[in-house]
């Protein structure tokens, strides 16, 4: 049995026409309503058929590019052409998140805008040019800045959240006094295959839909469950799709054959009308078939016999669509050959072309849409401050504008204040999460009242979901907000971590930053809680954020330096289109006193509107004369060392300086190298783990850059270790007493040098 | 068979070194359509165009609208006609004008009905110009895009508006802005927009004759266009057709309506987007070669422009074009030049 399928589909079709003997119906003109096709006329059924057989014909030839080294992907769309039904019913202004498949669609879709270049453009992602328009030699995907198709590298499901936010957020913006830029009856389109179904993420993503809808808020979103019934080699169960999703009472639920053309438009039809109209969501399942295995280096044959392959070949839809065009005597079978034939040589003709364009090179360009930042145009935006009308309407009237007062809060307020500028600041900017809004505002009351200053348009709860709440935020971001979606605990967004890692920062990078989801994530962080609440509480690892490329990772330890920082990040998401998260120390946010009770030294008074902290800038806290010791530190950290210098300093007779990172990603490297170099011994106070943390980025950057001319580096951080519950959290973490003793032990060798001298 | 797109040129590419061109050397069979030419020019009252192209001295009456519009769409039609076998047409576009000669070569139109067309909205411009347009470059000498040109360009349309004039871009022209405007718009982009030169011309300068095409400017013309034309018998075309804004229109699924729409409406009053046609004719049909319709070859500067625009087949800059028009597989052929067209028409 043939390994390879593509000569015996191609040919399939070829021999059908060949064949052709029976009459023709009628000699139909192109505009007459086709009898078998209610409200589909002659000339878009011929449309839909060139580009079901243009898709096909990029689905062959990347098969050809691949064996000849040119070309680097496989996947292609053959058997869910039906699709391309969608790609006419649904507007090139409807967002839409398309899965791997979605060839047909696409051709197709982009004949609603004039000078659009489908064939070439998908060649050159074919072949990895880096003139691919979509993700510039990234990625292979579809993806178009002018046809509203956002790039989707999804690791499976994971775009479905979006698409679900996207669609929340279209409609919340009649309650926003601003506009997305797209009709304000847009819809969100989002497809994806029968396996992806039972992705965790995609059952987040039909939960949030149905809790969304449960409660009468508009979602105009339909997704599309292309089923082949076939997750690579493994079968989904016969109507598994159906017995999941058919009976949801929130969501509208059609099912079609997606090899049958005028099956699948009426369907599609019908979904769409009721999106659009209705406002709520609907689920199309389209039968399809898989043609051509999986991907090219899928060896279908392993798991399907020949009498299965052929049927499935059988049910080709271009042989369908083929039979209806012929039927209707719409064209001849010469004119079919001729087209099949005359698409193939210009596919082919491209492809030339496009495989002889230039591919990515050299570092610098791969990582270049991961940094096109604007550090200037950024603290020009942080600083803004022409705001005073709506800030009176949002925050108070001037004389209650928190700058005006001089007396010093801690940072939970601070944060407060600062969410509350920055909401009349920005119009476009959304505040929620699990518990954010109304007068309790969270846990730990960082956003109390601000959904009575800004509304609880802007300012809303969520369900308890972070795969969801993240979801939202990247959905929303896509149309221009600027969400600031709160996470409870450090702990929890590692469940919905591939929101920000597969998705949210990777989206400059796979559209080579024609497309941009920018968000400020609120997290709060680290331990130190008094030994309350275990480690989901107190969670103090940052390893998984700090390699997430493009990701700014934001630590302050001050009440004023996290409001400067916060109007940074702002800006940057909104200049630079940066992702965000702001890792707010719980154990600080009340925190009053520095050294000793009652002193007040940890409170700050409001820093005016234009004090900011440069993105990436961190500061001396402490001792800048000091010339023994550097302590290099972030969040809690900062504070534990501040007193730890006091203690060194008064009883050692050890001057510290104490490093504040302030930002943990990117790290201000001048400062630490600077601030090494002045003392020669380091100290790093990383709370976070040994393996992963921060701590072993600096330890690392000093060897690389000080190595030898540095007389000591040592580390003080957390174990790697889940935290205990109680007091017994302190012997795992970074405390004052230990900074003391790491730091003598590293003023050894100048203790015993004063020893000998003496002696 | 060789995958070949067809050109058609616009207004200016019937100059003095054109003169004679369409009635001299022309094999037997470019008499009939010469005649259907003439025949019809006759009937509406106007010279023919056997008498315009045999006069002795190149003026100011070649370059009228209603007579460069019927020496032009003619020119091209006899070449489309001329091609040899041999060569299989993917595509069809033109430039501003030229897509009405274009609609003729895809087979929308037979002759007459194609001149008629050309004839009619060429000929409105005897009865006074609208406004005017200017063209500029923004490229460089080696053809590769100048962006502190294109900013100019910018700049200047603003300068207009602030004058309380109008201007807007016209036509996208390879690496050519064709602006247009009315006569104060006119005025001030010639005094504003900074002096260039390329090649041998010194930039901007006016099209001598020329209404603003391509700008709402043109919206009574377009009414009266689809008044004076309302009969005219609109087909569906047989090779591809490319507009000027990069829709294409395919031989078995376009509408006549939506062509005729688009040429009687968009197509006067929109910018002409000449650029994105090309661009949309090599990245969707990549034919071999392109063949641009004579008479006349002055709209090869900017088709080149486009390929190296495009990187189109490693064409980079205006060298490696010329370079690759001189060597054996040229990827232009100008039916204009002799030494071209030999390469693509049919031997008589």
């Amino acid at each position: 049995m043939a390994v390879d399928r593509s000569p015996i589909v191609d040919r399939n079709l070829l021999r059908m026409v060949a064949s052709w003997e029976r009459e023709r119906e009628t000699a139909a003109e192109p505009q007459s309503v086709l009898r078998a096709c209610p409200g589909l006329d002659g000339r878009t059924l011929l449309e839909l058929f060139e580009s079901q057989i243009t898709s096909r014909h990029l689905d062959l030839i990347a098969r050809v590019l691949k064996r000849e080294g040119r070309g680097f992907y496989t996947i292609g769309s053959s058997g869910h052409e039906g699709n391309v039904v969608l790609g006419k019913l649904v507007r090139a202004t409807d967002p839409s998140f398309l899965h791997y498949r979605s060839g047909a669609l696409m051709v197709e879709r982009a004949r609603q805008v004039p000078g659009t270049t489908p064939v070439f453009d998908t060649l050159l992602s074919l072949v990895a040019s880096a003139e691919d328009p979509a993700s510039g030699g990234r990625h292979k995907v579809f993806g178009s800045r002018e046809l509203w198709v956002p790039p989707q590298t999804s690791t499976i499901a994971s775009h479905l959240p979006k698409a679900v936010g996207c669609a929340f957020a279209l409609d919340r913006a009649g309650a926003v006094d601003w506009s997305p830029p797209v009709p304000d009856d847009a819809v969100v389109l989002c497809s994806f295959g029968d396996a992806t179904v039972n992705h965790a993420t995609a059952q987040a993503a039909f939960n949030a839909m149905a809790w969304t809808v449960h409660q009468r808020l508009p979602l105009p979103l339909l997704l599309v469950c292309e089923d082949n019934a076939l997750g690579i080699s493994v079968r989904t169960p016969r109507d598994w799709v159906a017995a999941a999703l058919g009976a949801r009472r929130e969501i509208r639920y059609l099912r079609a054959d997606g090899t049958d053309l005028p099956a699948a438009w009426a369907a599609a039809r019908e979904a769409v009308e009721h999106v659009r109209r209705t406002r709520r969501p609907a689920f199309l399942h389209l039968d399809v078939v898989r043609l051509l295995g999986h991907a090219g280096s899928d060896v279908e044959v392993q798991y399907r016999d020949e009498q299965e392959l052929v049927e499935v070949e059988a049910r080709d839809p271009l042989l369908r669509t083929a039979a209806l065009v012929l039927e209707a005597g719409l064209m001849s079978p010469e004119e079919v050959h001729g087209l099949y034939e005359e698409t193939r040589a210009r596919v082919a003709a491209a492809a030339e072309e496009a495989a002889r364009r230039p591919r990515l090179r050299t570092a610098a360009e791969v990582v270049a849409p991961l940094a096109p930042y604007h550090d200037h145009t950024v603290e020009a935006e942080a600083c803004r401050n022409d705001f005073a009308a709506v800030r009176e309407r949002v925050v108070g009237p001037p004389e209650d504008w928190p700058e005006r007062s001089e007396r010093p809060r801690h940072m939970a307020v601070q944060i407060n204040r600062a969410l509350a500028d920055a909401l009349a600041k920005y119009p476009q900017m959304l505040v929620f999460g699990e518990d954010v809004a109304g007068r309790k505002g969270g846990v730990y009351h960082v956003t109390a009242d601000l959904t009575r200053k800004a509304g609880l348009g802007r300012v809303f709860n969520t369900l308890l979901d972070e795969t969801t709440i993240l979801g939202l935020a990247v959905g929303a971001a896509h149309l221009g907000f600027l969400p600031v979606p709160e996470i409870q605990y450090l702990a929890y967004i590692h469940n919905a971590l591939d929101q920000l890692r597969g998705e949210a920062c990777s989206l400059q990078f796979f559209s080579a930053g024609r497309f941009r989801n920018p968000m400020v994530v609120r997290i709060a962080s680290f331990a130190y809680q008094k030994g309350f609440g275990g480690h989901f509480h107190n969670d103090n690892s940052v390893a998984a954020l700090r390699d997430i490329p493009g990701l700014v990772i934001a630590a302050p330890a001050r009440g004023d330096d996290a409001v400067g920082m916060l109007r940074t990040c702002l800006a940057a998401a909104l200049v630079d289109g940066r992702v965000v998260a702001f890792l707010e120390p719980i154990a600080l946010y009340m925190t009053r006193d520095l050294y000793a009770e009652g002193d007040g030294l940890w409170q700050t008074v409001y820093p005016p509107l234009d004090e900011v902290v440069p993105l990436g800038r961190g500061r001396v806290a402490a001792g800048t004369e000091a010339r023994d010791l550097t302590l290099v530190s972030y969040a809690n950290g900062t504070r534990l060392c501040m007193r730890a210098a006091r203690v060194l300093e008064r009883e050692h007779g050890v001057g510290a300086r104490v490093v504040d990172l302030r930002w943990l990603a990117p790290l201000d490297e001048e400062l630490v190298l600077e601030q090494a170099r002045a003392t020669g011994r380091v100290l790093v106070v990383d709370e976070g783990r040994r393996s992963g943390g921060v701590g072993e980025a600096l330890v690392t950057l000093l060897a690389e850059h000080l190595g030898a001319g540095l007389q000591g580096v040592m580390r003080v951080c957390g174990e790697d270790t889940y935290l205990p519950l109680g007091p017994a959290a302190e012997a795992v973490l970074p405390s004052e007493a230990r900074i003391v003793a790491a730091a003598l032990s590293l003023m050894e060798d100048r203790a015993a040098q004063r020893r000998g001298l003496k002696a | 068979m060789t995958r070949v797109a067809v050109v058609c040129p616009g207004r200016g590419s019937y100059g003095r070194e054109e003169l004679g061109s369409l009635t001299r050397g022309r094999p037997g069979g470019a008499q009939d359509l010469l005649q259907a030419a003439d025949t019809w020019r006759r009937k509406v009252g106007r010279e023919s165009v056997t008498d315009l192209d045999s006069r002795g001295r190149f003026s100011s009456r070649h370059l009228a609208g209603e007579n460069a519009a019927a020496l032009i769409f003619t020119g091209s039609a006899l070449d489309a006609m001329a091609l040899g076998p041999g060569l299989e047409v993917v595509a069809v576009c033109g430039n501003s004008m030229g897509w009405y000669t274009a609609l003729h070569v895809a087979g929308v139109f037979g002759f007459e009905d194609g001149l008629r067309l050309a004839d009619t909205m060429g000929g409105y411009q005897a009865d006074g110009v609208v406004g005017g347009q200017v063209i500029t470059p923004v490229v460089g000498e080696d053809w590769r895009p100048d962006p502190t040109a294109q900013e100019e360009v910018e700049t200047v349309l603003q300068e207009v508006a602030q004058a309380g004039a109008f201007a807007a871009r016209s036509i996208h022209l390879g690496g050519f802005a064709v602006l247009a405007g009315d006569d104060k718009g006119i005025r001030v982009l010639l005094k504003r927009l900074p002096r260039r030169r390329l090649g041998r011309r010194d930039y901007p300068f006016q099209l001598l004759g020329h209404s603003a095409f391509h700008t709402p400017l043109m919206e009574p013309t377009a009414r009266r266009a689809r008044k004076d034309l309302a009969d005219l018998p609109w087909r569906a075309p047989r090779a591809s057709l490319v507009d000027g804004r990069g829709r294409v229109f395919r031989p078995r699924t376009a509408d006549p309506e939506a062509l005729r729409d688009y040429t009687l409406g968009a197509q006067v009053v929109t910018t002409f987007d000449f650029t994105t046609c090309l661009r949309v004719v090599l990245r969707e049909f990549a034919p071999e070669a392109l063949i641009l319709l004579g008479p006349g070859d002055n709209l090869g500067g900017a088709v080149g422009q486009v390929l190296v625009r495009e990187g189109w087949s490693g064409l980079h800059d205006k060298q490696t074009f010329l370079d690759r028009q001189a060597s054996g597989c040229p990827i232009l052929h100008a039916m204009g030049r002799p030494e071209q067209r030999a390469r693509v028409a049919a031997r008589s």
